[in-house]
């Protein structure tokens, strides 16, 4: 199975740090920046696994994933701030303003593991129930191709486990 | 990937992960249980996990499968899980100096059950390592279908890692097949014993 595309997005309204951020991220990955919260919003597709949001208050991003028409709910955030009585209850991690580039790095590595874990664990069971339904139809040929992707699939889900801790795996698994 | 077998708990032997379909009124729960429990040979550990049931309920009918002496036994117990009045979480008195390791958890909380079963399979020292999940069917009492499926895949891989075999209780008359089916990937092999048992 082809991975897919990982990208981060940075909505962060001020234009020098979205810049410092833009250029500590885009060595590793696929960066997309907004500077508003209209432009973030537009940008929220299948295809972003993180969002980096800066400035006083990100719970209007969290409105914007719970209310995207598109697939989001993968979606990790990373807020990067000093006033806790702005933290989106959907923040993931959040790090200081003035966090290095290697922390920015790592942290965004440990979120882009934790959106791929989410998405595979969602690919797990709907295969599962459509191979369910398959067998429940009597279809011998979808269940055996059901089968073989399911095993692909949890091939993947056993990789990425083994670089996950327990913490973060129950945390995708259980969506908290 | 699960292969779908009946009765018997032979073909379990070499699985790390077991799915016991069988009905909640009669014997074949808990002969089943025995013979899991015991099919890599007198278990160093036995991690038993316990929602309706009590520990002290699963401890009685193991008795005469395990040596409770030889055998480390740990528990993880939700408190709050529906167990009925008449089961307490009662003592091992009369288990023949049996010592057991306890966790409880209040309520039903996946994330905590989940990380106490890893965190238990990371302090088994004695091998074999033996898991024994009382029941899914408790557990869908509290949660969907969806996240039960996501949560037994992590536990599942964490079994597999620490080299230590499981088997999980459900009832099988108290789902549609459709929920066992849609579960059975997740196991190696999934047993399915008839009320003829």
């Amino acid at each position: 199975m082809a991975a897919p595309p990982d990208v981060v997005l940075v909505y962060v309204p001020d234009k020098t740090k979205r810049r410092s951020i833009t250029t500590a991220l885009r060595d590793r990955w696929s960066v997309r920046t907004a500077a508003s919260l209209d432009a973030a919003t537009t940008s929220l597709d299948e295809t972003i696994a993180v969002v980096v949001v800066g400035g006083d208050d990100s719970t209007a991003i969290e409105h914007a994933l719970t209310n995207s028409p598109n697939e989001c709910d993968h979606i990790q955030v990373l807020w990067l701030g000093s006033n806790e009585a702005d933290i989106a209850a959907s923040a993931v991690k959040v790090l200081a303003e003035d966090v290095t580039a290697a922390e920015l790095q790592q942290t965004v590595a440990r979120l882009h593991q934790r959106a791929r874990y989410n998405r595979l664990l969602t690919t797990c069971y709907e295969l599962s129930r459509a191979r369910s339904e398959a067998k429940a139809d009597g279809l011998s040929d979808a269940v055996d191709t059901h089968d073989q992707t399911l095993e692909s699939v949890q091939r993947e889900l056993d990789d990425l486990a083994a670089d996950i801790d327990d913490i973060d795996a129950f945390d995708v698994a259980l969506e908290k | 990937m699960s292969d779908d077998h009946s009765h018997s708990t032979d073909v379990a032997d070499a699985a790390s992960n077991v799915l016991c379909a069988t009905p909640a009124i009669g014997h074949a729960k808990n002969e089943h249980c025995r013979d899991l429990l015991t099919r890599a040979g007198p278990p160093g550990t036995i991690l038993g996990v316990t929602v309706a049931s009590s520990p002290g309920e699963r401890m009685s009918e193991w008795s005469n499968a395990i040596d409770p002496v030889q055998t480390k036994l740990s528990f993880v117990d939700v408190s709050n899980g529906g167990r009925s009045a008449a089961m307490s979480v009662d003592g091992f008195g009369g288990q023949h100096g049996a010592m057991v390791n306890m966790v409880e958890i209040e309520d039903v909380d996946l994330h905590q059950l989940g990380t106490q079963i890893s965190a238990q399979l990371d302090a088994a020292t004695d091998g074999p390592v033996v898991v024994c999940l009382d029941s899914l069917t408790d557990l869908f009492q509290f949660e969907s279908e969806r996240k039960i499926h996501r949560f037994l895949n992590v536990v599942t891989t964490r079994v597999e890692a620490a080299d230590a075999i499981a088997h999980y209780h459900i009832d099988a008359n108290g789902h549609p097949t459709s929920t066992i089916e849609t579960l059975a990937p997740l196991f190696d092999v999934t047993i399915r014993a008839d009320e003829s048992l």
